[in-house]
């Protein structure tokens, strides 16, 4: 809003946009609250595929080494959790676009088979669905890293079977350049 | 609010509003035509999306889903049926409605702009690169540090083109006026193509009491901020018509809404009319946590029950014993039962239990049950005041049924749904 300041003000010269900011560095105080979205190179390393057997919405029992060699984006999500329908959509069209050069996407409903069967339906899902009852597999999200249990939760899984990237939240189309195109173009 | 209408002669078919797919089509269909205005599957899917079932029908049944579509057509239909009745009775020449237009006008137009300088900020190279550096894998802390940046340059570019709009524009504050008591029609901010008056910022209506100064003089602040911004964004050329005319669809409708309901409600009256009429409205019936185990003979009834008063539990019995799958996974424990709901039997003898007492044996077309009160939260009768707001819905609700039958007859409407066969 105007400030008395300003409105008092008498002789201006006339504003200009600035052209550029002063050469500032990243803003203090954000460093210390915001824990890292990736892995440690440490972690990285160690970090291999969590093994699971789960039966997808076409009624066959899946595991992780269904889809050997391919970049694995392997999506944690409920039907109740609006921010995981959104990027639902953006994944649909991910997995269009990038399918042939490897890129799989796997989601993990964590949900009733019904309410995940209406989803798909819905939302035209063109990747896999794994049913993750979440009474049956109430630690799976932990054993993946998600001790928060916080959704949408997404592992990329690179073409060597390592957890290469985990995010939190809604993967926006930038994250999803930075860090899963890349593993795309690595044979 | 929640309109329950009744449009009469219409055939929908289920099928095709649940085989609507997710993506857009290609060209919106029209699906309903209401006098000269229409509904599109555009129309239909932008109001879904914006509804409270926007993330719930998803995940729906087919039949459901199809149920909702179609209930959100017909209150679109309401609402345009609405809309040309406001435009009939002239209801959008009011001084009131032409006001809230120009305001939400003049809101756009500010919004407009002031995305627009958002826009311009560009972190340099330089600046990003040392970001990036710092919040090196890390999307969230690198975002975090962008918008920080952004924030702190937003700030400075607001104040500079404020200061320079004031200028090209004369501005000049009188805020001593506000202090002497200022009259409705007292100047309090003037510039060569804007001017602020009292009466502007203050609706008296409002404020019986002259409001304290201080308060007056953040709404002038505001105000010209808002008038300053919104005409250098409409000098720019800035077209707001579309959001204009959304909004305009949105508000008529309502517009028509309250000018019936006050006609329908005069006044406090009426509603205490309605509610001597109605008690029952005000009934809250009581609630009570119950426990039940059903097997399938009396006697094997009477055995447990036995048990039951010697000390042991009916939820341990229940869980092992009860005929009843649901029940006997949640061993006995039925949760909260509204008084009056279920079955007439069980109801009955619930009423003449007291809490923690085991009923005697009832017998029920499931099988032989025996029932027990864990809490109750008792009913009673909730006061007008508490019951008002319901009464005066009802109230719209029943008469806006014919009101919308007798616009349907005023105003063609012609569905254009097609089978899917």
């Amino acid at each position: 809003m105007i400030c008395a300041a300003v409105l008092a003000e008498t002789a201006l010269a006339g504003a200009q946009f600035p052209q550029s900011g002063p050469a500032a560095v990243a803003p203090q105080g954000v460093t210390a609250t915001i824990p890292s979205n990736t892995l440690s190179p440490k972690a990285a390393d160690e970090s291999k595929r969590k093994p699971f057997t789960l039966t997808g919405l076409d009624g066959v029992k899946h595991s992780l080494s269904d889809w050997k060699g391919k970049v694995v984006v392997l999506n944690f999500w409920a039907t109740w959790c609006s921010p995981c329908l959104y990027e639902i959509r953006d994944f649909v069209v991910y997995q269009k676009k990038y399918k042939a050069r490897g890129l799989q996407i796997v989601g993990l409903g964590l949900d009733d088979e019904r309410r995940l069967r209406n989803v798909q339906r819905t939302l035209e899902m063109n990747y896999p669905v794994l049913i993750a009852d979440p009474v049956d597999n109430s630690g799976l999200m932990e054993q993946w890293g998600n001790r928060s249990g916080v959704l949408p939760y997404t592992v990329v899984i690179d073409r060597d079977g390592r957890m290469a990237y985990i995010h939190r939240g809604k993967m926006d189309r930038d994250i999803f350049d930075q860090y899963v195109l890349p593993l795309l173009d690595k044979v | 609010m929640k309109i329950h209408l009744h449009l009469f002669g219409i055939l929908v078919s289920a099928a095709f509003f649940a085989t609507l797919p997710n993506s857009a089509m290609a060209e919106p269909q029209v699906l309903v035509t209401i006098g000269s205005m229409q509904v599109t599957s555009d129309d239909l899917n932008a109001a879904l999306a914006s509804s409270p079932f926007a993330t719930q029908s998803a995940s729906m049944d087919e039949d459901d889903q199809a149920g909702l579509r179609g209930d959100m057509l017909r209150r679109l239909v309401a609402a345009r049926l609405l809309t040309l009745e406001a435009l009939r009775q002239g209801l959008d020449k009011t001084g009131g409605y032409k006001l809230d237009m120009e305001n939400f006008r003049l809101g756009l137009l500010y919004r407009f702009y002031m995305d627009k300088l958002r826009e311009r900020i560009v972190i340099p190279a330089d600046t990003l690169a040392a970001m990036k550096q710092q919040f090196n894998g890390d999307p969230d802390g690198l975002n975090a540090a962008k918008a920080a940046y952004v924030a702190v340059q937003f700030k400075t570019l607001k104040l500079a083109t404020l200061q320079n709009l004031l200028k090209l524009d004369h501005t000049r504050l009188h805020e001593d006026r506000i202090k002497e008591g200022p009259k409705a029609n007292t100047v309090l901010m003037e510039g060569d193509s804007f001017r602020i008056r009292y009466a502007d910022i203050v609706d008296p209506k409002e404020h019986a009491v002259p409001p304290n100064p201080e308060w007056v003089k953040e709404q002038l602040y505001n105000r010209g901020e808002l008038l300053l911004v919104a005409m250098a964004a409409d000098k720019e050329g800035v077209d707001v018509s579309d959001k204009l005319k959304q909004y305009q669809n949105e508000r008529l409708p309502a517009v028509m809404l309250e000018a019936k309901t006050k006609e329908w409600i005069p006044d406090e009256k009426t509603l205490q009319e309605w509610f001597a009429k109605h008690p029952e409205v005000a009934i809250v019936p009581e609630r009570r946590h119950v426990g039940q185990m059903v097997v399938g003979t009396r006697k094997e009834a009477e055995y447990l029950r036995a048990r039951i008063i010697k000390g042991e539990s009916l939820f341990t019995l229940a869980g092992e014993f009860s005929i009843d799958p649901v029940g006997r996974k949640q061993k006995g424990d039925m949760g909260w039962i509204v008084e009056g709901r279920g079955m007439p039997e069980l109801n009955s003898a619930l009423s003449g239990l007291e809490d923690g007492q085991i009923s005697e044996v009832i017998e029920t077309k499931e099988g032989f049950h025996l029932l027990t009160i864990l809490e109750r939260e008792p009913g009673g009768k909730k006061p007008y005041i508490e019951v008002r707001n319901r009464i005066r819905q009802i109230v719209i609700n029943e008469a806006l049924r014919p009101y919308l039958g007798e616009l349907e007859r005023r105003y063609k409407v012609s569905w254009r749904v097609i089978k899917n066969t």
